[in-house]
């Protein structure tokens, strides 16, 4: 019989692997009786949701730009390593 | 509308084996099994821009990259390294190599999904470092952590709930508050930096922990281990600070 410390690990892992038939059955059984696990189960989904969702929001995120200071840094590098020609990054003389 | 993004998200065509010869050509050595991961990003531009302009497919000159993608690298960056001096050294660090390698591109894909790749490769190649510089420990360590060695804020000594998870009040509405995305954000900061880099890893980017574990050299069994604490951290945290408080919230 699972407790619900197992159960709740077992919930987790079915979201990185498959699960074998009996420890699927034992995650039923349990469910079945115990309300917090049921909830943490429902709730473990909407967190893998919510997760994927918050990629998308922060990579549409308009406020997080990259400043004037790092990017003319990163054009200044960018413009430096052209100049040493490709495949010669880091071995042309410095000044 | 979340159900159908993460549908849309854990979509992976098999779109991505052309960077096979990429990265042979970049000499970069990209594992095989990354071309997977980078099927993880289509999806994403589909979802933010279903019919990509013509245009994006022909190789732009290398000067204009910073200007059109500077800004979605960075925030790519720091949705993982959550430093902005890492995150602008890592979108430097990916520009460079691929102005090396700019001729590999073939245009098959956007250009956007092309350095997304690469800043996935720096990332990886940042973390793997971090990890081999302090030992996460072998089998041993990991077997030590699955005896919960650390789950007392959870759970009893009994295995029960230390503190039962609550019913949450209609989680579907939460989510179309912006709010409840700062705290989840904020939820996602406060975890411990390895369970956070995985958790981001894993269910953020959506890479699966074969790919992980392989590209960090931890065990499966340690990185479960640590996903679990994520999962139960994140959970609590958004409890405690959102759905605990919804009731407040909506009358306030």
């Amino acid at each position: 019989m699972l407790n619900c410390q197992e159960t709740s690990r077992l919930l987790s892992q079915s979201q990185d692997r498959p699960l074998t038939i009996k420890e699927r059955l034992s995650l039923r059984l349990h469910l079945l009786m115990c309300d917090a696990c049921d909830r943490f189960a429902q709730q473990l989904r909407f967190l893998r949701q919510a997760a994927a969702t918050l990629e998308i929001q922060a990579l549409m995120d308009d406020r997080l730009r990259l400043d004037e200071r790092a990017r003319n840094r990163i054009q200044r590098a960018l413009r430096d390593s052209g100049l040493r020609g490709e495949g010669h990054v880091g071995e042309g003389p410095e000044r | 509308m979340e159900a159908i993004l993460s549908i849309v998200v854990r979509w992976s065509p098999p779109l991505a084996i052309p960077y096979n010869g990429f990265a042979i050509f970049c000499g970069i050595l990209f594992p095989r099994h990354l071309s997977h991961n980078l099927a993880v990003f289509l999806p994403t531009r589909n979802a933010m821009n279903p019919s990509p302009p013509p245009d994006e497919r022909q190789p732009s000159a290398p000067e204009t990259w910073l200007d059109a993608y500077g800004d979605y690298l960075y925030r790519y960056a720091l949705l993982q390294v959550r430093n902005e001096t890492l995150a602008e050294d890592l979108v430097q660090e990916t520009l460079l190599a691929a102005l090396k390698c700019h001729e590999g591109f073939n245009g098959r894909a956007s250009e956007r999904t092309w350095l997304t790749g690469i800043l996935k490769h720096k990332i990886l190649d940042q973390l793997r470092r971090q990890y081999r510089e302090v030992p996460l420990g072998d089998e041993a360590g990991a077997a030590c952590a699955e005896e919960d060695f650390g789950m007392d804020d959870f759970f009893t000594a009994r295995g029960q709930w230390a503190a039962k998870p609550l019913s949450w009040n209609d989680p579907a509405k939460a989510t179309e508050n912006a709010l409840f995305w700062e705290v989840l954000n904020l939820c996602i900061e406060r975890l411990a930096p390895k369970q956070r880099q995985l958790f981001v890893l894993r269910e953020l980017h959506g890479s699966s922990n074969e790919e992980i574990c392989k590209d960090m050299g931890i065990s499966m069994t340690n990185a479960g281990v640590m996903l679990y604490r994520a999962r139960l951290s994140l959970r609590q945290c958004l409890e405690l600070n959102w759905f605990g408080q919804t009731r407040e919230k909506e009358t306030g």
